[in-house]
């Protein structure tokens, strides 16, 4: 067997040890793991509780929105029914859409995620549970404060794809669109710091020897669900945000009388838009590939064309993103490759059904709850998946788009896709975290009602929209023969809302919540979240030898609970786990985990009120607020990264690893590099929005300022990046007394803003306003990008500066120090190629 | 074996696609979208082939045996996706 990090693969054989533990060894792991009680459980980090705290919130948001389409249903139950007034309706629908998709589906498979990944991996929390508990608290304060806007009547109201022109100032004067177009991009800051943390969770805490062929299927798709979150989320990050410009600055990005246009609007909330589609089914499909297995008492049929469907599914989902805007007038040849890629997406996902097929047909299933809520899930997904094809034929598309066909489409892809196997999984893995697993007898009544209910919803919508009715009416006329269809509809969510409610009472009771004494493997999973747990995840961490390792070694509980391998103790007397190679998981080095603490929760609070005052044009609070939440974060993070007293450890059976590492395989050093794809990300949607503009209105756009500016901004960032490098290469010389390191990166830092005046002040003399045109408006964004990333290196610099002060920089290399230099670095670069472009391309070519 | 070549054969599809996309948007639907449209999906496929050559002569033990499967197959996929994706410029 070869190694990856040269570690001895040998040394697995050593594995499970024998002899006694020594005594107090657990009674101290179950101490430096314990959670915190009363009040201060609200500062709780670890993964079991933020997890269940996830899981429920998006539950909650679920069910909101779910009471909206009730209202709904009711008001087009009947012809010219008078219960919803237009405008109420308007809310209704925007937020029903908005809520399902950004506040249940995308963060219940992350919660699920958070709860499920860390067990199954067999690592004692995920890397950073820190940030998941801001991303958790974020996501929540965030979410219900977006939510309550309706009660005020000031929900927003233009769809849950908000299309300019009809969310510009001009056609929507009130801040409804704000609190979308806040609280949205807000909201996503938290899926982004999950998506960041299940990467490096996936790939660095594995239990060794779980390599890639040996992972769970769920991990392999939340490892592209959460790739999938980093390369797309940013493109609606960035829409937001322009969008917002324009309503509050007057920036004309999407106004075409001034060389914008609405159709840039389109392109890149769809660009993140369909992927995001995949982005809820593919971790949906992980659960049901392992339940298939489970529930069938068999391997995966096809695990290697699972995986090859979730990697393949993960990049062209990246290649359909027009096929919502066919009838937007886009050029013949372009609109057939997306057709053609539309129906190419199809081959994964039917490869995956068809694996769910053979793994049931091949096992001996029981038809319990969760094997009934997989199978009908498969059902309603495959019609769905059929009436995706159908759209993504142009000339149907033409015939069906915008009308109930479509909404009849997406909710037959996204309830059999995504809800169904997140029921079926809350009745297989609520064993793992309550004292009693969920009743049998009612969940086969849940079951029935919400499938039943759910194809009298939405299956004779398919004929309401052929037969014309648009989607986002609030009535019709009776003349319209609309009425029977709806009427049936209508009592079909009746129905499958009375399903819904029955799990609520089978919640209430049989869920009691537990960290150590829950049901346990109620129905024979395989994989390692059924070892026995506490708040520590398992006492040690077994070495993985199969796909299915607790039918393959019967003993692994007992040996894993008695201590017999990896990490059975606390060896530094602190929270950490094991750092594994990406793709053989070798141990590495070991990870000291922070603990409980209250400022990612008011780091939260504070973030969310940020962007809340904001939206109600509170500026100077909202400005307070944003400068608490960067305090806030600053003092979580000057607890971590301390030096550690024992450089290396026993981690098990006389196996020595570092405790403290630096560089290019640290698990921070990858959080980073994720951080900046993101960035990254929303400049090159920036680029694309440039280019785009240009291409549309030429005749728009003005002369740069002169090329001789670009020598005092590649100066400045030159210098920046110089002055950190040099700041990190003294860090090795132990008496640098002068010029220390961590002056040298505040100067840097500075280095970067001067490069940012510099630019700036180019454009300002030159005289274009960014209200002026498309290019101005650009010209702008870029700027603005700019002066927020140089703005959070200074104030990352000045950080340093101060742990330099205060002696807690590690010699002769230090991690914080490194993080801080690779975004100076790459700030630098992108103030670079914002410079070039903006003053080369087109230059006075036009 | 390594994620460069694992996520090699979809990297080129992605290339190809975002070209096609390119293409179509600058010079729409003329005979030079047509021609770089069936350039670019020649240059791709010989780019997938290349890919298969080195990832045909590795070897090593069952996890290097695994990911070569895995990334032989994504190879066929890409290959088959790309000439999918050239068919409504070369066939129409």
């Amino acid at each position: 067997m070869r190694s990856e990090t040269g570690f001895d693969p040998a040394l697995y054989e050593r594995f499970p040890t024998r002899g006694e533990r020594p005594e107090g060894e657990l009674e101290e792991l179950e101490r430096v793991w314990r959670a915190p009680r009363g009040w201060r459980l609200l500062t709780v980090v670890n993964n079991n509780y933020i997890g269940a705290f996830y899981v429920g919130a998006a539950f909650l948001f679920f069910l909101l929105a779910g009471v909206l389409a009730l209202f709904m249903r009711v008001q087009l139950a009947w012809p010219l029914n008078g219960m919803l007034p237009q405008e109420t309706y308007n809310q209704f629908f925007t937020m029903h859409g908005t809520v399902m998709m950004f506040l249940f589906a995308v963060p219940a498979v992350e919660a699920l995620g958070v709860l499920l990944l860390p067990q199954m991996l067999a690592a004692r929390d995920l890397p950073f549970p820190r940030l998941s508990a801001y991303a958790f608290w974020a996501y929540l304060v965030g979410g219900l404060a977006f939510f309550a806007s309706i009660f005020v009547g000031l929900a927003p109201d233009g769809g849950w794809f908000m299309y300019p022109p009809y969310t510009s100032i001009s056609y929507s004067p009130g801040i409804n669109a704000d609190f979308w177009l806040l609280g949205i991009g807000f909201i996503e800051i938290s899926a982004i710091a999950g998506a960041i943390e299940i990467i490096v969770g996936v790939l660095r805490t594995r239990a060794p020897g779980m390599s890639l062929d040996r992972m769970p299927i769920f991990a392999w798709a939340m490892l592209v669900f959460a790739a999938m979150i980093i390369i797309g989320f940013p493109a609606v990050i960035l829409g937001t945000l322009l969008l917002e410009l324009e309503r509050a600055l007057n920036w004309p990005f999407f106004d075409p009388t001034r060389g914008g246009d609405p159709i840039l609007w389109q392109h890149l909330f769809w660009f993140f838009g369909h992927p995001e589609v995949y982005i809820i089914f593919l971790p949906a499909a992980g659960l049901v590939t392992m339940m298939a297995s489970t529930l069938a008492r068999t391997p995966v049929v096809g695990y290697r064309l699972i995986v090859l469907a979730l990697v393949s599914t993960g990049f062209i989902s990246f290649g359909v993103w027009a096929h919502h805007m066919f009838t937007t007038g886009m050029p013949t040849l372009s609109v057939g490759f997306f057709s053609a890629a539309s129906m190419a997406v199809s081959v994964p996902a039917g490869i995956q059904v068809f694996s769910w097929i053979a793994t049931l047909a091949s096992g001996r299933p029981r038809m319990n709850t969760p094997t009934l809520f997989l199978v009908g899930g498969i059902i309603i997904f495959v019609m769905g998946g059929l009436t995706g094809v159908m759209v993504a034929l142009v000339p149907f598309d033409y015939q069906a788009h915008d009308s109930y066909f479509i909404v009849a489409h997406l909710h037959y892809v996204l309830i059999g896709g995504m809800v169904f196997p997140l029921f079926a999984a809350f009745y297989h893995w609520a064993p793992m975290m309550s004292r009693r697993p969920l009743s049998e007898t009612m969940g086969k009544w849940v079951f029935w009602l919400m499938f039943a209910g759910m194809h009298l919803t939405f299956l004779p919508m398919h004929l309401t929209g052929l037969m014309g009715m648009p989607r986002r009416v609030y009535t019709y006329l009776p003349d319209r023969e609309w009425g029977a269809t709806n009427l049936l509809s209508t009592i079909g969510a009746g129905i499958l809302a009375a399903g819904i409610c029955l799990f609520l009472i089978d919640l209430a009771r049989n869920f009691r919540f537990t960290t150590d004494d829950d049901a346990g493997n109620v129905y024979g999973g395989s994989t390692l979240e059924w070892l026995p747990t506490g708040l520590y995840s398992s006492r040690s961490i077994p070495v993985v030898r199969s796909r299915d390792p607790l039918w393959d070694d019967p003993a692994l509980p007992r040996d894993v609970e008695q201590g017999r391998y990896f990490l059975p103790n606390s060896a530094t007397g602190l929270r950490e786990t094991i750092i594994t190679s990406p793709i053989r998981a070798e141990p590495e080095y070991l990870q000291i985990m922070p603990g409980p603490s209250s400022w990612p929760l008011f780091a939260a609070l504070f973030t969310a009120g940020f962007f809340l005052l904001l939206t109600v044009q509170a500026y100077w609070p909202s400005v307070v607020s944003g400068i608490a939440a960067i305090l806030c974060v600053l003092r979580w993070l000057w607890e971590t990264d301390r030096p550690v007293p024992d450089r290396e450890v026993d981690i098990g059976a006389g196996i020595m690893v570092p405790t403290y590492v630096t560089g290019p395989r640290t698990h921070g050093w990858w959080a980073m590099m994720l951080l900046l794809t993101v960035i990254g990300m929303i400049f090159l949607m920036a680029c694309f929005s440039y280019l785009y503009l240009y291409g549309i209105h030429p005749r728009f756009w003005v002369a740069p300022p002169d090329a001789a500016w670009l020598v005092p901004i590649l100066l400045g960032n030159g210098a920046g990046v110089g002055l950190a490098w040099l700041g990190r290469r003294l860090l090795r010389r132990e008496k640098t007394r002068l010029w220390t390191p961590g002056v040298l990166l505040m100067t840097g830092g500075g280095a970067l803003v001067a490069a940012f005046a510099a630019d700036i002040w180019s454009w300002r003399l030159h005289g274009l306003s960014p209200s002026a045109s498309g290019q101005g408006a650009t010209v702008y964004a870029f700027l603005s990008l700019q002066g927020i990333l140089a703005a959070i290196v200074f104030i990352m610099t000045c950080y340093m500066a101060a742990r330099n002060s205060r002696g807690l920089i590690n010699r002769p290399a230090d991690n914080s120090y490194d993080l801080v230099f690779l975004f100076a670095v790459y700030t630098a670069a992108q103030g670079v190629v914002s410079a070039l472009l903006t003053r080369l391309f087109p230059g006075t070519a036009f | 074996m390594n994620w460069r070549l694992l996520l090699g054969g979809m990297a080129i599809w992605a290339l190809h696609f975002f070209a096609l996309y390119g293409i179509g948007s600058i010079w729409h639907s003329g005979m030079n979208a047509r021609l770089l449209t069936g350039l670019m999906t020649l240059l791709c496929l010989a780019g997938e082939g290349w890919l298969l050559t080195r990832i045909w002569r590795q070897s090593g033990d069952h996890l290097d045996a695994w990911m070569r499967h895995l990334s032989l197959t994504l190879i066929a996929l890409a290959s088959l996706a790309i000439l999918w994706q050239a068919f409504p410029a070369l066939l129409s």
